[in-house]
């Protein structure tokens, strides 16, 4: 086996052969591939299954020739952009269940930016929209308990009465 | 995309053998387009009552990801449906794809400049034609929200899944972190689950950052970052941001539980 291709294993007892710079997107296959050296042994991933590492792999396919993402900065005062690249969007245009899988794939595999694509894909849906529409597109159950209805409201009721005590004049909005 | 006619936005393809549109600087009278206007209107009621096999393409076309097979067979079915458009269809040669961008293109135009189709009617009144081939605006707007809906249904046959139990916490906390407070609090009043994640230490960080432009004082005040990030406190005891939040962006009406038609004032905090 040559230097620069390396071996995969998914869940599902497949085999991926792929270059060294793609597979190095993952920085748990790189650690991985540093620790063991030159190995003909294919690397097993047992949280991946074939189709998930396959639309991985051409993110990392797409993206090996990327810089080394920047260590994150301080810039956690500004809000966050949820903005995506084109070739991300139209890649990430897959059916929720790909989508998840995706994200979890990245989270395990440690592809930093491919997981930054798919949780502000999900952030971009949720956006904006009332807690019956995100029931509705995610199929998520409205579980509460009429007596914890309540309390919610009751919450905000509470508040209500105390807003002006909750915050101090000299406590302004910057925007 | 077809090209559109700078005189009424018709796709230009469409209308290969009619005369050259005229320029809308020209200083031709109204009575010398009426004519161009009659051949075309009978051909526009007959695109209204076919756009549903289009619609059909396009549902196919959007929506099958990686099902060629059904979508294929629905386009193999709208195009002969289509047939009855009428004689003067170059449209025919193209695919139902191209008919489908048109008819969206269309739709477009409709929904930017309504007076083109007074301009149409009263036209029509005036040689005292058929009415009945010339669609009212009303008529089109009826229909066009008629196929918004059909998309809505079809939107929602897409298979769905409860990210909140799909994901873990830390990934969760990720994809909040992209979030306007407001939709925070939104998701927070959803299920059970996701109020349990939300309202949890680890999410702390979160809801500060995302009021923070509500309750925060202003960088040049503050010295240290823990001055920035500092929660108001009362009486001793730091504000339950939630609560601050539902107070804020809480759109249901605390009496009726309707829909309020705005939130809160965002300047409620400077005002007080």
């Amino acid at each position: 086996m040559s230097a620069n291709k390396v071996k995969l294993s998914t869940s599902d007892q497949e085999e991926f052969d792929v270059e060294r710079d793609v597979a190095n997107r993952s920085v748990l296959i790189k650690n991985m591939l540093e620790d063991l050296g030159d190995s003909d042994q294919a690397i097993p991933l047992p949280n991946v299954s074939a189709n998930v590492l396959k639309k991985v792999l051409e993110w990392c396919e797409h993206h090996k020739k990327d810089p080394e993402p920047i260590a994150e900065d301080l810039d956690d005062n500004r809000r966050k952009t949820t903005e995506i690249s084109d070739w991300d969007a139209k890649f990430i245009q897959v059916d929720q269940e790909m989508l998840f899988e995706i994200i979890l794939a990245a989270n395990y595999l440690d592809i930093k930016p491919l997981l930054d694509v798919g949780c502000k894909t999900v952030a971009n849906m949720i956006k904006g929209k009332q807690p019956e529409e995100i029931r509705k597109l995610f199929n998520i159950v409205n579980d509460f308990t009429p007596e914890e209805e309540a309390q919610i409201k009751k919450e905000n009721e509470w508040a209500e009465d105390r807003v002006r005590l909750l915050v101090p004049p000299s406590c302004t909005a910057t925007r | 995309m077809p090209v559109t006619s700078p005189l009424r936005g018709e796709p230009r393809s469409q209308k290969l053998h009619e005369p050259p549109p005229f320029p809308a600087s020209s200083p031709l009278s109204w009575a010398s387009l009426l004519p161009l206007t009659r051949s075309r209107s009978p051909r526009r009621a007959g695109m209204a009552t076919s756009t549903r096999p289009s619609r059909k393409a396009a549902k196919a076309v959007n929506y099958a990801y990686g099902d060629p097979l059904s979508s294929d067979e629905e386009r193999g079915g709208a195009a002969p449906a289509s047939s009855d458009e009428g004689d003067d269809d170059d449209g025919e040669t193209y695919g139902s794809k191209a008919k489908v961008r048109a008819s969206m293109a269309r739709k477009k135009r409709r929904a930017a400049a309504p007076d083109s189709d007074d301009d149409l009617l009263t036209s029509s009144d005036d040689w005292g034609g058929d009415n009945s081939t010339v669609l009212t605006p009303r008529q089109y707007t009826k229909s066009s929200s008629a196929r918004d809906d059909e998309y809505e249904d079809v939107d929602y046959e897409i298979p769905r899944v409860d990210f909140s139990k799909r994901l873990p916490v830390e990934t969760l906390c990720h994809i909040f972190s992209y979030l306007h407070a407001g939709t925070l609090y939104n998701l927070s009043v959803t299920s059970r689950r996701l109020r349990t994640i939300l309202k949890s230490k680890t999410l702390q960080p979160v809801w500060r950052r995302a009021m923070r432009p509500y309750t925060g004082v202003p960088p040049s005040v503050t010295k240290t970052p823990d001055e920035y990030w500092a929660v108001p406190k009362v009486g001793g005891n730091d504000v339950d941001l939630i609560q601050l939040a539902g107070i804020l962006f809480n759109r249901e009406c605390a009496f009726c539980g309707k829909l309020a038609g705005q939130r809160a004032d965002r300047h409620l905090l400077r005002n007080l």
